[in-house]
């Protein structure tokens, strides 16, 4: 098709001028063509956001009479653009378009219908109601799409005025139509509805579910997705119901339309939910992952939408791409959102068994030219050491490999996720700190650095120059962040606790520093707590508190919790997929969908990881590891557990999670440091110094991994 | 979950807007003009970027071509996968009419770009997106005729992809395989994983409605015909069809049965993965002389059998790219 040469119209035009040439031409003027490039340029303006053009209101609703349907769309365009700021002419426009919504051209027809449910004025949706009632029935399929369309859009103008007509009633009527575009439109209608208000209940019996699957193949790939969706609101009664609706809309996988393919996924995999035979369900999982795969050879976009939604569906149902880790595998032309998105599924499917592979991979990745991306890479190998035990060796010599290429980045990740590997497996790596010590001057993030100190205290025993290589960081310690003096503190007190002579000296240091010269709180509490707990003529009690055995970490901390998980695969292929959060946290007038009960509705065997993955109990937890510490034989403890009491009764008001919190906080001051900040990562809590020692996830992190 | 666009944009390569069609009220065209605009300064290269952004309770999706970008905005939580696919499918409708989609073709034919957002997206949901069939009711300026009397009953049809009426007075079938291999390589020469995407290209001139039926080598379906496969039948590891295709018959008998639309489209697409020899090997040496001087050596071999010529055959060089000194003595081919 040829091109129109319109970009000239661009110019910004003059109220006065235009007004002449709108009404320039008269009778000589056939095909109003005169009057259709003034329009043409009155729209050229609003599109360049020339406000000037609505003083030309009621000129142009002059012309919208014109029998052409060509001025007949620009202003109608005019009038859904500038209505909402001058209602009162806009009225003037209201009894075109009613005339109109009786024109003898369904084109026409639909046209004013959909402009007049455009235009957000009281006096047109109370006008519209009654042409959308009466073109509901049209006998034209096209306008009687428009009109389905039409009350959910008068509904998200004025809610009331739709429950007191019978617009619902009647649209839901249309789900009987036999052209299927008016029964997938009516679909998309009721669900846009059913999402606005709690009070609408949108439930599909057997019957319809299966009637809207029939049509399913006669609508066009947009009318697909919208049968699709509504298919969520069918919850079936019973197993054969389920699977004989799974087994109808698996074909859907064959198409060609990725949205009708994921959003087919979604739907099978919420009937998985209501079929007991797990073989009925393996056999349709098995058709999963081919299209899945299929979704990887599509443009970027797409495939980050695929490989969003393939994180949630391994969680759910891991069989289903378990062999197929290579087809993850990072193109070196890939976008970095992709490559990002792949290297948090090759962690989650490496296994024991590919593990030499996926190493092989991960170490190619952290060569790659984007920064961010190797930190991830590497951090993705540190992590891996800590989910496979056995695992571990191949892991760290891949590090070290890596710290030997010497670029500061490289070796900065490594050694933040070398101290993890220490915490996970004590007693067990030390050979390869020497290794990391020849790295140190390359350290100059706060992280990296926090972690170095920590590894040297943690091992002040085992490395010969502990001491010197303490005081090398000491020689910045008023420069440095929050993070590392913390670090260095309690580090030079782990030195001078297994060995005293040659720690004396720098923990008064720091021990002064920290609590005369810091501002800041923790800091100097620290301080304080050291050097009373130093200073007990016992010195076994402080080796006990500080040196105590740490809580073990876990690499599985991305994974969702049970409850998200679940409210994720009811909602595969949408945004909520993409951020992999509930969907209440991004979308807060969200309706959230939840699987419903019904007879069929199959229990899942793991519903004891719902208690363990809410934070309730484990924060409790916590406090009963700190009262132990407590109990070593801290001076003031009697008039602590006094204390502790009284606060117990104050806060027995107090809803039981919020006061846990406040009870971890209140121990925290007076618990074993070196121990209590590492829990500290998985409670929000105003007093915890959660900076203070290594945590078992890095705070990096909280984009689900890595 | 259902959920719907709030409104389109078309954006120019700084971000601002060309023209948008506002859909729900809901977001304004300052507010994404200014989003578009921060996020592009902030991320530098447009082909890294997430394509989807969240920002301020409105979630912004894009995808760029040419020198155009085409955004949607949205609140809710709404079908990504299909709004992504419907900005797609919206480059084809423009490409179908202006033969480019550019800046200038946007600007040139503003009012059937108008027009057209009026048709495709109805209150935020995708409904029509085949260009030819659009273009029997809304026509740009060089084919307007006074009013068209009906849309096109495709629209609503069961068969949305073809007009009635369509008369040739030769009737032509075209077929083509077009095959795309995919390998990936590490850098000790492995074969880490190779896959074949093909596609059946089809192109046809029938008269009236034609109901064609295809047949495939396909081993499944040789085997269920009792027809033992001979080295001839393959395995096709995924299928896609064009929506005019009967999903349920092939699902049923294979029977690939359907009406095509007029003209060219992808009858299917396939994947398939096999070991794949690669028809020409390359292989790459680096040698890092001096901080500034690096040699790299690129060999090519064919692998092919000897009586096949190749055509056309276009060496890539990766220039090093955003390399800076520091990842530079990283950096391999």
């Amino acid at each position: 098709m040829s091109g129109g040469a319109d970009a000239k119209l661009f110019a910004r035009g003059k109220v006065a001028e235009l007004k002449i040439e709108l009404e320039s031409g008269g009778k000589k003027d056939k095909n109003h063509s005169a009057k259709k490039i003034a329009l043409k340029k009155i729209v050229a303006n609003m599109t360049m956001n020339n406000n000037d053009m609505i003083l030309l209101f009621p000129d142009v609703l002059n012309q919208m009479a014109i029998p052409s349907l060509d001025i007949k769309k620009m202003c109608f365009l005019y009038l859904v653009n500038y209505a909402r700021i001058k209602p009162e002419i806009a009225l003037k426009a209201l009894p075109v378009l009613l005339n109109d919504l009786e024109d003898g051209n369904p084109l026409i027809r639909a046209l004013a219908l959909r402009t007049i449910s455009y235009v957000h004025v009281r006096e047109f949706v109370e006008a519209s109601v009654a042409p959308t009632r009466k073109l509901l029935k049209d006998n034209d399929a096209y306008v009687r799409k428009t009109a389905c369309y039409c009350v959910a859009k008068l509904y998200d103008h004025d809610r009331i005025t739709v429950e007191n007509s019978n617009l619902i009633d009647l649209l839901n009527n249309m789900l009987r139509d036999e052209n299927p575009t008016v029964v997938s439109s009516a679909l998309a209608s009721l669900t846009d509805m059913w999402q606005r208000n709690d009070n609408i209940k949108l439930t599909i019996e057997y019957d319809s579910a299966s009637k809207v699957v029939q049509i399913l193949p006669d609508c066009n790939e947009w009318g697909q997705t919208y049968i699709l969706e509504a298919l969520m609101n069918y919850v079936p009664q019973n197993t054969n119901e389920a699977t004989l609706l799974a087994e109808r809309i698996a074909p859907r996988l064959s198409h060609t339309n990725s949205a009708v393919v994921l959003t087919c996924i979604r739907v099978l995999l919420y009937l998985f939910n209501y079929i007991a035979d797990s073989k009925v369900i393996d056999g349709l999982c098995a058709k999963l992952s081919p299209p899945l795969v299929t979704l990887l050879s599509k443009g970027p976009e797409i495939q980050y939408l695929a490989l969003r939604n393939a994180l949630l569906i391994l969680q759910r149902r891991p069989d289903i791409l378990r062999n197929d880790i290579r087809v993850f595998f990072c193109k070196y032309n890939d976008p970095i959102y992709v490559k990002v998105t792949k290297l948090e599924i090759i962690f989650m499917l490496a296994t024991e068994k590919n593990i030499r592979e996926v190493l092989n991979e991960l170490r190619e990745y952290s060569t790659e030219i984007d920064v961010h991306f190797v930190r991830k890479s590497v951090r993705a190998i540190g992590k891996l050491a800590i989910k496979i035990e056995n695992a571990a060796k191949p892991c760290i010599d891949t590090l070290l490999e890596l710290v030997a290429t010497k670029v500061t980045y490289i070796v900065q990740e490594a050694t933040v996720v070398i101290r993890n590997i220490f915490r996970k497996y004590p007693n067990k790596y030390e050979s390869v700190i020497s290794t990391l010590c020849e790295h140190l001057d390359s350290l100059d993030e706060p992280e990296a650095k926090a972690a170095m100190v920590w590894i040297i205290g943690e091992y002040a025993d085992r490395i010969e120059n502990s001491n010197e290589l303490l005081d090398d960081f000491l020689f910045t310690f008023k420069e440095e962040t929050y993070e590392v003096q913390l670090a260095l503190l309690t580090a030079t007190v782990k030195l001078f606790i297994q060995r005293p002579t040659k720690g004396a000296e720098i923990v008064q240091k720091v021990l002064k520093w920290a609590t005369e010269e810091s501002d800041h709180p923790d800091l100097r509490e620290r301080g304080f707590f050291y050097w009373r707990l130093l200073s007990y003529p016992d010195t076994t009690v402080a080796k006990k508190v500080v040196m105590c055995e740490k809580p073990t970490i876990t690499a599985e901390s991305e994974k969702l919790d049970a409850v998200t998980l679940e409210e994720m695969c009811l909602n595969v292929g949408t945004l909520a997929t993409v951020y992999l959060k509930p969907v209440q946290q991004v979308f807060r007038h969200a309706r959230p969908r939840r699987l419903q009960e019904s007879p069929a509705l199959q229990r899942r065997a793991s519903s004891a990881q719902l208690a363990v993955g809410r934070p309730g109990p484990l924060a409790v937890d916590v406090n009963g590891q700190h009262g132990a510490a407590v109990g070593v034989g801290h001076p003031g403890q009697a008039n602590l557990a006094a204390a502790v009491d009284a606060a117990d009764e104050y806060f027995a008001g107090v809803g039981p999670q919020s006061m846990a919190n406040l009870r971890v906080g209140d121990d925290n001051l007076m618990s074993p440091v070196g121990g209590a900040g590492e829990q500290g990562g998985m409670i929000v809590n105003a007093y915890s110094p959660q900076h203070a020692a290594p945590r078992g996830t890095p705070h990096q992190n909280d984009d689900l991994l890595l | 979950m259902a959920g719907a666009a709030s409104a389109l944009f078309l954006l120019d390569i700084k971000g601002h807007v060309l023209i948008w069609r506002d859909y729900r009220g809901d977001v304004t065209a300052a507010q994404a003009e200014r989003f578009f605009i921060k996020h592009l300064e902030k991320e530098g290269d447009p082909q890294s970027q997430d394509p989807v952004v969240y920002d301020n309770g409105i979630t912004y999706m894009f995808i760029q071509h040419n020198n155009v970008y085409l955004m949607t905005a949205s609140r809710q939580n709404c079908n990504a996968t299909s709004l992504l696919l419907f900005l797609h499918r919206l480059v084809d409708v423009f490409k179908h009419y202006f033969e480019v989609l550019e800046e200038e073709s946007l600007r040139d034919n503003f009012v059937v770009v108008y027009e057209l957002l009026d048709e495709v997206m109805d209150f935020g949901f995708p409904q029509y997106t085949e260009g030819k069939i659009l273009s029997e009711f809304i026509k740009t300026d060089a084919y307007r005729m006074e009013v068209t009397q009906r849309p096109p009953m495709a629209v609503t049809n069961a068969v949305s992809w073809r007009s009635e009426g369509i008369r040739y007075k030769k009737n032509e079938v075209f077929l083509d395989v077009v095959e795309s291999v995919n390998i990936l390589v590490n850098s000790n020469g492995q074969i880490i994983r190779s896959d074949v995407v093909g596609a059946l290209k089809m192109r046809t001139y029938l008269t009236g409605m034609p109901e064609c039926k295809l047949g495939l080598n396909d081993r499944i379906l040789l085997e269920a015909q009792g027809r033992a496969a001979k080295g001839k039948a393959i395995d096709l590891d995924d299928i896609k069809f064009h929506q005019c295709v009967r999903l349920a018959r092939f699902e049923n008998d294979r029977t690939i049965s359907f009406i095509p639309p007029d003209g060219a489209f992808d009858l299917m697409t396939y994947r398939l993965s096999t070991q794949v020899k690669p028809l020409i090997w390359v292989e790459a040496q680096v040698e890092k002389h001096s901080r500034s001087r690096i040699e790299i050596m690129v060999k090519a071999r064919s692998q092919f059998k000897e009586r096949r010529v190749v055509y056309s055959v276009l060496f890539v060089s990766n220039p090093l790219q955003k390399v800076d000194s520091e990842v530079g003595s990283l950096f391999a081919l």
